[in-house]
């Protein structure tokens, strides 16, 4: 059972104050952690936090304010604060506070193996340097995360939430003698460390194609503009093309291209994208959002038709439309019919991307993006690695044609992607 | 409410340790097409201890100023310094005491909010063509008390503010294009407040620029001769160098660690990560003590085009056998200092705007950028949306959006004029596992650059 003294210190003031309605939010957070940072140090890291945040309701106002609390008294602050920043806002910029449904979740793994957890990040940094020399781990952590998130309202409806996962971050270069490569990542959330880190056989071939990237470099670019995007580049890119196109200010003010497309096909009928949180494999994730309302699995593309959004609430209401899933990063596309085997054997001259490097696509969809740590695909096989190319062009336009999405799909705890093809942008 | 002072707790310090106190604040106000979106604000804080045993470090934070919280993050940083080895040998520190405090905030939200509403009706009156609008206003402070075991004790405050505005047109072919700009600075914002005119000139500049950029054209691919502004100079200075040059980096591979003692730019070229001021004059972010206890003191990278030396920490001087620069940064309470920019910026040079235009024959003036990255081969890209052709030494069409890449070393060899005012940037958030406000400077800069078209 969750500790409520905190939230109860909160809502009893706020009652007191006269609030209407209030969603209170406590989340405590405990990490161990395991890192080091190149050759220069190593660190032992555990934090233990406990942070308060409330929304206060007064008649169509909404205030909402957070604070670290360690006792009652931090408490009664923050609901004196939280009701003045409700007293100080504007009429109907949130919608009112719905009742908290009680409900009580605990997931994963709560307690970590500390001593597994050492053991593991060192036979990492070991098996590293004995299978792939040149590889040099810039910063590498092994985490145990455990979050307990408790809501209460000012009726006394409670819902919590608390779960517990192991994350891996590792970000490297291979260094040559004459030269060294850009920078590549592997991130994976698991709930046990019953394997070695090595097994995971996305990492150990992000590895591989870093070192290889030591290789002689590709005299010439891609002939062709068809590009291969492995899972690990996709997640920015759908994040940001959601963002630029589906959150709230592109589509209130229609600046957006995909603004007025709503449930039309705009996209490849291959193409079935989704915000989905509640998959199976996703890690370390809370099931209730910041007002303590159970979070749902939202579909933005369902076969190129366009079904969903990145809207808040309170602007999908005012334009009539399904409400995005919050400030989630779990993507995932469905994987297609065809063997990643056949999808690169088909490919007579592309690149294949490692990592893609630049910003968000303008409201019209146009991207630039440095392809890092990118092969050349000739005659169906990956051959040399290729630097310095950009790759430009509309990306709404093209994923109105996607070529081909792999049948196999990797999924890291956080998104789950296949790969995919795609010709309509340019490489230059 | 962060401790008074810190020295009460100085008796339960271990050998090697360093305890820490710290408050981040923040405000956040935005208005999208005049409507209120965003009013926000936090207050996260508590105490952290770190116990090191060679370049093996013990780190324990938690949340809150519970005094008793105080003995429990030591013997738990003690405790995890016991977990690790290291054979290094950590040279100590001279103690310091520094106290160095900003000015603290009194403007209200009320007031805030009143200037984000004035900024809005102006470009509402003034912009006929912008069809959208978003424009916020954050703030972020934080208060840090430091002691070490060695006898040292800092206090700091610092704050800055952040204007945001952004405006949206549609283009000939039906496009929608957009513009921004990021107003920002340290200290105060009541002296902010007060010069709303300056403010309304930036946005007369940038409803010009948005109309301009409604008839834009785009521009060709290739290599071209290119006059870097502000803003997007500022950019390559952090992204495409700043990083490469830390020397965490340096020792996980990075480019420069190729270079010392190399020309690596044109000898017009002499750039440092200042401590706490820069040729006399005062920088957006002074520091003094970082949050290793390690006095600060100026980091010099390239002098006259030769990199001469990297941003340092307590370990990766020891290992490098260097004097440790103090850039041992930590973000909020509960993060372990890593090796952070300060104020990084390139000198002055002696050409004016004017001369810098009139004497490219052909090329691209860049003004203002969206998102960077860079990594450590020193390979950056910049998106640019805000441009202008300059053809026959004057200013010419806008351009549509771009982007503009290169290697760091090769571009900043190649720059043949530097502008004579530097212009200050400290309104992003830089990101390296841990968030961080870095003050970046820098003049104009012509040099020659690959522009990726579309």
């Amino acid at each position: 059972m969750a500790d409520l003294t905190l939230l109860q210190a909160a809502a009893n003031r706020l009652k007191e104050l006269g609030a209407d309605a209030a969603c209170l939010h406590q989340t405590y957070k405990v990490t161990c952690c395991y890192a080091s940072f190149s050759q220069s140090r190593s660190i032992l890291k555990t934090t233990d936090s406990t942070e308060l945040s409330a929304v206060v309701q007064l008649g169509r106002r909404q205030g909402k304010v957070s604070r670290v609390c360690a006792e009652e008294a931090d408490a009664v602050k923050l609901a004196d604060a939280a009701f003045a920043a409700a007293q100080e806002a504007a009429e109907g910029m949130s919608l009112p506070l719905q009742p908290i449904e009680p409900q009580a979740h605990t997931r994963g793994c709560l307690t970590p193996d500390a001593a597994l957890m050492q053991q593991r990040y060192t036979d990492f940094l070991q098996d590293t340097a004995e299978a792939y020399p040149s590889i040099c781990i810039r910063v590498g952590d092994l985490s145990h995360i455990r979050e307990a998130h408790t809501f209460l309202d000012l009726d006394g409806n409670c819902a919590s939430d608390t779960f517990g996962y192991y994350r891996f971050g590792a970000s490297y270069s291979a260094v040559g003698k004459e030269r060294s490569t850009a920078f590549m990542g592997s991130d994976l959330r698991m709930n046990d460390l019953s394997k070695p880190l090595f097994s995971y056989g996305s990492l150990t071939e992000q590895l591989e194609l870093t070192e290889k990237l030591l290789l002689p470099q590709a005299d010439h670019k891609p002939e062709e503009n068809v590009i291969l995007f492995p899972p690990q580049s996709l997640t920015l890119l759908f994040y940001m093309l959601t963002e630029s196109q589906l959150s709230d200010s592109p589509m209130q003010n229609k600046t957006s291209r995909w603004s007025k497309s709503f449930g039309q096909q705009v996209a490849s009928p291959a193409l079935t994208v989704r915000n989905a949180p509640l998959s199976e494999g996703i890690l370390g994730e809370p099931m209730l959002n910041d007002l303590g309302r159970p979070v749902q699995n939202s579909t933005i593309l369902d076969h190129g038709v366009l079904v969903g959004t990145a809207l808040s609430p309170r602007v999908a209401q005012e334009l009539s439309l399904p409400e995005g899933c919050g400030d989630y990063f779990c993507y995932e596309i469905e994987a297609g019919e065809t063997p990643l085997a056949e999808l690169l054997g088909g490919i007579r001259s592309g690149l294949l991307v490692g990592r893609l490097s630049g910003g968000q696509p303008t409201v019209a969809g146009e991207i630039s993006y440095v392809a890092k740590g990118s092969y050349l695909i000739e005659d169906g096989k990956i051959t040399k690695p290729c630097e310095g190319v950009v790759i430009s062009g509309n990306l709404i336009d093209a994923l109105q044609q996607v070529d081909g999405i792999s049948a196999e799909r990797h999924c890291n705890g956080s998104c789950s992607f296949p790969y995919l093809k795609i010709s309509k942008l340019k490489l230059s | 409410m962060i401790f008074e002072s810190m020295e009460q707790f100085r008796s339960l310090l271990p050998e090697e340790s360093v305890l820490r106190a710290q408050e981040n604040s923040t405000s956040s106000l935005a208005l999208d097409c005049g409507e209120l979106v965003s009013d926000d604000s936090g207050i996260s804080g508590g105490i952290s201890a770190s116990v090191r045993r060679g370049g093996f470090l013990g780190f324990s934070a938690r949340s809150g100023f519970r005094a008793g919280n105080v003995d429990a993050v030591l013997r738990e940083a003690l405790a995890n310094a016991g977990k690790g080895s290291s054979d290094r040998i950590v040279p100590p520190l001279p103690a310091i005491q520094n106290v160095n405090r900003m000015e603290q905030d009194d403007t209200t939200r009320a007031e805030r909010l009143a200037f984000l509403h004035a900024l809005d009706a102006y470009i509402r009156a003034h912009g006929p063509n912008v069809r959208a609008r978003y424009l916020s206003l954050d703030t972020f402070a934080t208060e840090k008390k430091l002691i070490c075991d060695n006898g040292t004790a800092s206090e700091s405050y610092f704050i800055r503010y952040a204007v945001y505005v952004s405006l949206t047109g549609e283009a000939a072919d039906g496009d929608s294009v957009s513009v921004d700009m990021l107003d920002n600075g340290s200290g105060s914002m009541r002296s902010y407040l007060r010069g709303e005119a300056a403010v309304f000139r930036k946005l007369d500049r940038l409803i010009d620029a948005l109309d301009r950029k409604r008839r834009s054209v785009f521009v060709t691919p290739g290599e071209k001769t290119c006059i870097l502004g502000y803003d997007p100079a500022i950019m390559l200075v952090h992204e495409a160098i700043g990083h490469t040059v830390e020397a965490d980096l340096v020792m996980g591979g990075s480019i420069a660690g190729r270079y010392l003692g190399k020309p690596v730019a044109s000898e017009l070229i002499t750039l440092g990560d200042f401590a706490h001021d820069m040729n006399g004059s005062s920088v957006p972010q002074p520091i003094y003590v970082d949050d290793e206890g390690t006095p600060a003191r100026d980091a010099m990278i390239i002098e006259n085009g030769i990199l001469t030396g990297y941003m340092h920490d307590r370990d990766s001087a020891a290992a490098c056998g260097v004097i440790p620069t103090g850039n041992g940064r930590a973000f909020s309470y509960s993060d372990d200092p890593l090796i952070r920019m300060r104020n990084t910026a390139i000198l002055p040079g002696s050409s004016t705007f004017e001369e810098m235009i009139s004497a490219t024959e052909a090329g691209l003036y860049l003004v203002q950028a969206g998102m960077g990255q860079a990594d450590t081969t020193g390979e950056f890209m910049i998106m640019i949306i805000e441009g202008y052709e300059i053809k026959n030494g004057k200013l010419g069409n806008a351009i549509r959006d771009t982007v503009c890449s290169g290697y760091a070393f090769p571009v900043m060899s190649s720059v043949d004029m530097v502008g004579d005012t530097v212009g200050w940037d400290i309104g992003g958030m830089c990101g390296k596992g841990q968030p961080m406000v870095t003050g970046g400077g820098s003049p104009l800069l012509r040099c020659r650059l690959k522009i990726g078209g579309n």
